[in-house]
């Protein structure tokens, strides 16, 4: 399955949007709002929170900062804001230092998680905010606030109080007064938690939206990998203060380059295992559950490696398929709405997990299956582990694996 | 034959002129895994909260194993409630904090080993025993947190959205794990969630809430393949609606016929079509067959989300794998006429 139709066409039509909407918003539209990351580093006594991380982000870009609690991306965010000071490194916007600026300096605005609205003006108040405080005639401001509200669709609110708003429109008059001044640079802090799953699955949609018309480069951080693959151009996925990986969605999620970042971007299935035979680009491995093929022209016989299927890509026959020996019973069903997951308990007790649609025709629990996937559809990595291969099987790799 | 452990009877709930709970009836089975699902605001967390005593109804019974709570203190109830702030002791281990309660109440000392002993083992803490919570991750707080309160003995545990300060991957993990523990356990679960995907996962029976009524009770399968109101079609996972007429196994929609084997009410209005049981054609194959343009193609790892348009202009999300996808291709839908659901449209 290779979707190659994807990226290139995306991007392409993305840039057309763009330049379509610029006729409407005048100057934003001058590629601005490109950023330097070098070398910056930070840390909270001697907890190294953000280390020695170089990134460059293009301007107009719809980036995310991915990774668990504590891997830094906040921390990140907050000196791009001038929030937070840095310790090493410096932060360029446009070709720019902005590390001596002070936050209201910089070319850049912040959407938190908590909307931080004044409660006792309505939305066209809290909208035009930042305007009147700059002394923006009284007919700009109009035309910039309609403009802003227009784009988050919220026209017609005007005259609302903050108060007698749900969750989803507090946060999208927020993003409305953020983006009013036109900065070339919206930092978005996890803005989308506070809200029900419902509208914040809906809401992820609209950022992206609204992030096409406006044009401008959009910094998204987030600790939920499904909100990231739908709504960025890249993802840098962070890990411990480090960047494990920048990449396209569709590039981390089908060829990550740790183990790291391979549990942490959707769900995997992954195996220790030492090759035992190759033929042209194909492995024959065997682990401790059984024997089964993937695709790989880095490793030779006797190595130790790491293989990893997502749980979509593995399948199932009543009857064992050629270089596959890996036999199991399913367990238990768990079902998601769109896609049921299956438990297949191997003969050693491991747990492999497989996504189907739902609908299919699934095997009843109990029965015995023989699994096996498309070689190419496994990803293989360096088993640091090396001959203590077996000794490692119930650690957690993706906490000490580093690319 | 399963045993009714909790019931709710003609409960009246409200805050000065705000009614939250209008006449709602709910009997919890013994042993299962019962999630209150609805968005903010729908009465969930005030139901569970009438359970363990924190909130009286004001009019109303709630019943546990046939005895009638309201007149009970929550301390005096036989449930335990786990909260999203896990709320543990930071400067006791978590032994410590697990046999807290037990040594308040001047249990036998034997006895308080013998059941931390075991809650430990159940809840896989045993590893954990000696660490302060501060050396603990979100999740085994959270875990502590259930063990404190399964050491008890509860009837009950009631769990408002315990898991709504974790991150998505670990939240998962939880999920899973939870569910596991409740089967070992045997104890009758009442959860509390806004997340649909995890009422899901989770549950054995979901109650679906919307503004202090419930809208269905079902099991996940049951509730997410057979809707009976347009809310619990749109509030449990993605939904195409189609407003039309239905007649004779044909769904009306403008002038396309679409269809259809009863799965629901025969005075439809509306059709209701999951993104996964639309089928995208590359060809006119049949004659019922809906034209539209692909406006948007979103990566989703295991699919495709296909934002797709109608000739009259309406929108269509539909998954699919078809490589051949692309932003303005003509293509031609067709849905799987067992899986649509025949609804009559509510008044928002």
């Amino acid at each position: 399955m290779k979707n190659i139709f994807f990226t290139p066409k995306i991007c392409a039509t993305h840039k057309l949007l763009c330049a379509k909407y610029s006729a409407g918003m005048e100057n934003i539209m001058e590629k601005r709002g490109a950023i330097e990351i070098e070398n910056l580093d930070k840390a909270f006594g001697e907890n190294h929170v953000v280390n020695h991380i170089s990134l460059s982000i293009n301007a107009g870009e719809f980036i995310s900062f991915l990774g668990p609690s504590g891997c830094g991306k906040t921390t990140i965010l907050r000196m791009i804001a001038g929030f937070e000071t840095i310790d090493g490194g410096d932060i360029k916007i446009d070709g720019e230092s902005v590390i001596h600026l002070p936050p209201h300096k910089r070319q850049v605005n912040t959407v938190f998680q908590h909307y931080a609205l004044f409660p006792h003006l309505n939305v066209y108040d809290n909208v035009a905010y930042g305007l009147k405080a700059k002394n923006v005639s009284k007919a700009k401001i109009k035309e910039e606030v309609t403009k802003a509200l227009e784009l988050v669709q919220l026209d017609g609110f005007e005259k609302r109080m903050i108060s007698q708003m749900s969750g989803g429109q507090k946060q999208r008059v927020s993003i409305a007064r953020a983006i009013v001044n036109k900065p070339p640079v919206l930092l978005l802090d996890e803005p989308l938690t506070a809200l029900d799953m419902k509208l914040r699955k809906e809401m992820r949609y609209e950022l992206r939206n609204i992030q096409q018309k406006l044009g401008i480069t959009f910094i998204y951080v987030t600790h939920d990998q499904e909100e990231a693959m739908v709504m960025s151009d890249r993802i840098v996925v962070l890990n411990g203060g480090n960047i494990e990986q920048v990449g396209k969605p569709k590039e981390i999620y089908q060829s990550p380059r740790s183990a790291f970042v391979s549990d942490f971007i959707g769900e995997t299935n992954s195996f220790d295992g030492m090759i035992y035979q190759v033929q042209g680009d194909l492995a024959t491995l065997q682990c401790e559950s059984g024997q089964f093929m993937a695709k790989t022209t880095l490793f030779k016989e006797k190595e130790f490696v790491n293989i990893s299927i997502r749980p979509h890509q593995v399948k199932w026959k009543e009857e064992m398929q050629e270089g596959f020996h890996l036999k199991g019973v399913v367990k238990d069903y768990i079902f998601t709405g769109s896609f049921v997951n299956a438990v297949v308990e191997l003969v050693n007790g491991r747990e492999v997990r497989i996504a189907r649609l739902a609908g299919e025709g699934l095997p009843k629990v109990g029965q015995t299956v023989f699994l096996y996937w498309n070689p190419e559809d496994t990803v293989v990595m360096k088993n640091p582990a090396g001959d203590f291969g077996n000794m490692m099987e119930n650690m957690d790799l993706g906490e000490w694996v580093k690319k | 034959m399963e045993k009714t452990l909790i019931q709710l009877e003609h409960i009246h709930k409200s805050y000065g002129k705000q009614t939250i709970i209008e006449d709602l009836s709910l009997e919890v089975r013994d042993g299962e895994f019962l999630t209150l699902l609805g968005p903010s605001g729908c009465g969930k967390t005030t139901l569970l909260r009438m359970i363990n005593g924190f909130e009286t109804p004001d009019k109303g019974e709630v019943l546990l194993d046939g005895v009638n709570q309201v007149a009970i203190q929550p301390n005096k109830r036989e449930v335990n409630t786990v909260f999203q702030s896990y709320a543990l002791f930071p400067h006791l281990t978590v032994r410590e904090n697990i046999e807290f309660s037990l040594k308040m109440k001047k249990v036998d000392k034997n006895e308080i080993k013998e059941r931390v002993d075991e809650v430990l083992e159940l809840t896989n803490l045993e590893a954990l025993a000696s660490r302060k919570p501060g050396k603990l991750s979100g999740g085994q707080q959270q875990r502590v947190a259930i063990a404190r309160s399964l050491v008890n003995k509860p009837k009950v545990l009631l769990l408002d959205e315990p898991l709504g300060a974790l991150d998505l991957k670990l939240r998962k993990q939880m999920q899973i794990e939870l569910k596991k523990m409740q089967r070992r356990l045997g104890i009758t679960y009442v959860y509390v969630t806004h997340d649909q995907e995890e009422a899901l996962t989770i549950s054995d029976r979901i109650v679906v809430l919307n503004k202090g009524n419930i809208e269905q009770i079902g099991e996940p399968f049951e509730i997410y393949h057979s809707p009976k109101t347009e809310f619990v079609a749109s509030f449990l996972g993605e939904s195409n609606f189609f407003e039309g007429k239905y007649e004779n196994g044909v769904f009306h929609y403008g002038d396309a016929k679409i269809p259809v084997e009863a799965n629901g009410t025969k005075d439809a209005n509306l059709l209701s079509v999951r993104p996964e049981y639309i089928n995208i054609n590359l060809g006119k194959t049949e004659e019922n067959a809906l034209e539209a343009m692909v406006t948007e193609v979103t990566y989703l790892g295991q699919t495709n989300r296909i934002e797709l348009k109608l000739k009259d202009g309406k929108k269509v999300y539909a998954l699919s794998e078809i490589e051949e996808l692309e932003k303005g291709k003509k293509v031609f839908l067709t849905f799987h006429s067992k899986e649509c659901t025949l609804l009559k449209k509510q008044e928002q």
